[in-house]
């Protein structure tokens, strides 16, 4: 095994990192490692608070200044932070990465990176599970979980590197290069973040430029025509359509048809047949109640994420979703900093619809979020505001970082109670 | 008059091909490491991937029509103008110090700028400082073993070369041009005596130099423990010590290397060894390493077969030039010797060095024919 970090190699640097969400925190970490000074920079103070503070950097909060980049030569982007706000605050030839970007330095065993608008936590986490029922020790990680600057500054050690990735991370990304990328889908998202299409889509496709012959890109057959014109790798390509030869049960409907086949072709560049395929997407399910897609109509998502019930899992499924999100959530709070959530309600949410109990004490939390935040009596009422009020490409999503027993028995009648409610309106409107 | 192929084919055999085909390697790996090293930084700076590679290519090309010219020029237009050789490189030197074309970086003024190009005349020196010392111990053999007249002009005319280059200051350039003198020396017949009692002397100037400024001295003994002064002096040996490290028998893969991207800055420069290591790894390194070693076995022979004393120091000279360049470049970047800008031969981005190492692989050519023209 190389040895990659040295605890000499960014000594007499100074490195920025914007953004204390898991994947800044974990970029700080790398850093420190490697013998950086490391600033952490967060505009939310409460979030900054938070941060521990005995991990060899420091720690910043409230509106970035220009002093705070005073003598950066690096400065790592969290996902979200558009390059062009800090622009005119970094000095002269400082080089901006993202966290994603200063990882893969480190790292020397192959990956499989997974992009695209939809599916992308699903297709990841089965590429995993695939490779893991057939031997292959795997990191999951990127996006969702932990961190890629996690796994290189952790002690464990896999033989593939399976990452979710997104067009944020990959905008500022580059050199990283993948030994399979897959784009599972593409559709205007994110239009927020990238000024165009033209942007967005450039920014996935980046990924695939650096890559070479010995690389594969997996794409989705109707994309052929447009990405074959942009010339935009020199990796061997394949596309794929929805197919037939995987069922499971646990992976309904085309989208997910076209996901396995993504991971099949994924998984056949690191030597597996379909057989071994078949038998690593055998059985696999999302957990019920655990950022489980329960519909999908008139291109919104619904996602029951019933069983989050703290502030950590809350924001992870925030963080999972690749849409804009409508947010359900309320019952009995059990204790934390609602706080940490604003930067990703900030970034992923476009309403707020709570119920149930402790209304007082998310509004008090979030009133500075820019948002309406609406309260209704039941669950019902509010999925069903939710949902009129969502817009195509949206995905209205039940994460309540609560105890169920104001208004159910436990997290399951809620999650129960929410498909219901998610049923009744789509029969409605159909 | 027409040529016939085979004619061609027999004329191009005349000329020393194993030569010719060391330098088009280290070229063309050279070209490979470039676009490997440069690929990324050039996106960035100048929005295209290939900005510095269609440079280099561009260097190549005109490094090769130098090198036809050279290798089928008349030696005696070389020969003939000595001086007028010596005179233009010690002009073109005091132009870097004294003239609004000479750029400055990181206190040093060793460019000249000429529109888009950049050129440095320690290369002009290195060849006319050649040509000059064969020219003087070709002619002065029955006076080379006397003291005033045999040997102190060839060390006062390097002196005064080197001077120029200290007043940059270019220190490398002055420890080049000494290597250069010394070497020539040596086959020149100098005696023994004067040579190492010079060298004393010079030894003790460097000395005196290096203890007298602070920035020479850190920079000079960082190389020892470049790991105590990491941030400062010791930075782009440490990147490069690791990089090579990292490389292990194979490497990483062309274009694998992580050091390039943030760690070692201008790794398409002097320190492109390091990338090689990091990438081919031991093998890479060793195929460089092999190439060089062809150069100097080709000068050699064709050195020892001139019958002119002339043809044959300046052989040898032209291929020290390639020589002493790869042996300083890979002892800075592995930490042997203190670190000094040296680019590699033939590898490294750059105009100047190129041509230059083109043009002497050209004189070395045209001194391999066997049937004279």
């Amino acid at each position: 095994m190389r040895e990659f970090i040295h605890g000499d190699q960014l000594r007499g640097h100074t490195a920025v990192v914007l953004g204390a969400g898991s994947s800044g925190i974990a970029a700080a970490r790398l850093l420190v490692r490697l013998g950086a000074t490391v600033r952490l920079l967060e505009r939310s103070e409460s979030v900054a608070a938070s941060v521990p503070t005995d991990q060899g950097f420091e720690v910043r909060g409230g509106q970035h200044r220009p002093e705070d980049f005073q003598g950066a030569t690096l400065v790592v982007l969290s996902p979200g932070i558009p390059r062009a706000k800090v622009a005119p605050l970094l000095p002269e030839g400082a080089q901006v990465v993202s966290e994603l970007e200063l990882a893969s330095w480190f790292v020397s065993e192959p990956i499989i990176a997974v992009t695209g608008t939809n599916g992308k936590t699903t297709t990841t986490t089965l590429i995993g599970r695939i490779l893991e029922r057939n031997g292959r020790s795997v990191f999951v990680g990127g996006n969702i979980g932990t961190p890629l600057s996690d796994y290189v500054t952790g002690e464990e050690r896999a033989d593939v590197l399976v990452l979710e990735v997104s067009s944020f991370q990959l905008q500022n990304s580059p050199s990283f290069h993948p030994h399979v990328a897959v784009l599972l889908n593409f559709s205007a998202n994110h239009l927020d973040y990238h000024e165009t299409m033209e942007e967005y889509l450039d920014a996935k496709l980046s990924m695939f430029g650096h890559m070479d012959a010995r690389d594969l890109a997996v794409a989705p057959l109707s994309m052929k025509e447009e990405l074959e014109g942009r010339s935009f790798t020199r990796a061997n390509r394949v596309y794929f359509v929805a197919g037939r030869r995987f069922e499971c049960p646990g992976l309904p409907g085309e989208h997910n048809r076209e996901n396995m086949e993504a991971a099949f072709l994924a998984c056949r560049h690191l030597g597996l047949s379909e057989d071994d395929v078949r038998r690593g997407i055998e059985g696999f399910s999302s957990l019920p109640h655990r950022l489980e897609a329960v519909a999908e109509h008139r291109d919104i998502t619904f996602v029951d994420d019933s069983k989050s019930t703290t502030i950590d899992s809350m924001i992870a499924a925030l963080k999972s979703q690749d849409r804009p999100v409508r947010l359900l959530a309320g019952g009995v709070f059990k204790g934390g900093d609602l706080g940490a959530v604003l930067p990703h309600i900030r970034e992923r949410v476009r309403g707020i619809y709570l119920f149930g109990k402790s209304r007082e004490i998310f509004e008090g939390a979030w009133s500075g979020c820019g948002l309406e935040i609406h309260w209704d009596p039941t669950l019902e009422e509010a999925v069903f505001r939710a949902a009129s009020e969502a817009r195509p490409g949206e995905c209205v999503l039940l994460s309540p970082a609560t105890a169920s027993f104001d208004l159910f028995a436990n997290y399951k009648e809620r999650g129960k109670a929410f498909q219901r409610a998610v049923r009744e309106w789509v029969e409605g409107t159909a | 008059m027409k040529i016939t192929q085979r004619e061609a084919a027999k004329q191009f055999m005349n000329y020393d091909v194993i030569l010719l085909g060391a330098v088009i390697g280290l070229a063309s790996l050279g070209l490979i490491m470039v676009l490997s090293a440069s690929g990324i930084m050039a996106e960035k700076v100048y929005g295209d991937k290939y900005a510095l590679f269609w440079k280099q290519v561009l260097f190549m090309v005109a490094g090769f029509a130098v090198l036809i010219f050279a290798a089928r020029a008349n030696m005696g237009f070389f020969y003939r103008n000595t001086y007028i050789w010596l005179l233009m490189a010690a002009g073109l030197l005091i132009l870097t110090i004294f003239s609004p074309f000479s750029t400055t970086a990181g206190g040093a003024s060793r460019w000249l700028r000429l529109g888009p190009f950049s050129f440095q005349p320690l290369e002009a020196a290195k060849i006319a400082l050649v040509f000059y010392l064969s020219y003087f111990f070709a002619n002065k053999q029955e006076l080379v073993r006397t003291f005033s007249v045999g040997f102190l002009p060839p060390i006062l005319m390097t002196g005064a070369l080197c001077f120029l280059l200290l007043l940059q200051p270019d220190f490398g350039g002055a420890v080049f041009l000494s290597a250069l003198l010394f070497l020539m020396c040596l086959v020149g017949g100098t005696r023994i005596i004067f040579l190492a009692s010079a060298g004393m002397l010079a030894l003790v100037s460097a000395a005196l130099l290096v203890v007298n400024s602070p920035y020479r001295f850190r920079r000079v003994f960082s190389f020892l423990d470049p790991f105590k002064d990491a941030q400062n002096s010791g930075y782009q040996l440490v990147q490069s010590l690791y990089g090579l490290g990292s490389g292990g028998w194979l490497g990483q893969g062309l274009g694998e290397g992580k050091q390039k991207l943030f760690f070692l800055p201008e790794a398409h420069n002097d320190f492109i060894m390091s990338v090689i290591g990091e990438e081919l790894g031991f093998v890479g390194i060793s195929l460089v390493i092999t190439l060089i070693g062809v150069v100097l076995w080709r000068t050699v022979m064709i050195s020892i077969r001139q019958e002119s004393m002339h043809d044959r120091i300046t052989a040898f000279g032209m291929g020290s030039i390639i020589i002493i360049g790869g042996l300083l470049n890979m002892g800075v970047v592995m930490g042997a010797i203190p670190p000094k800008g040296v680019p590699m031969p033939f590898i490294s981005y750059g105009g100047s060095h190129l041509v230059a190492g083109f043009f002497c692989a050209g004189v070395l050519l045209n001194l391999s024919r066997k049937v004279k023209a």
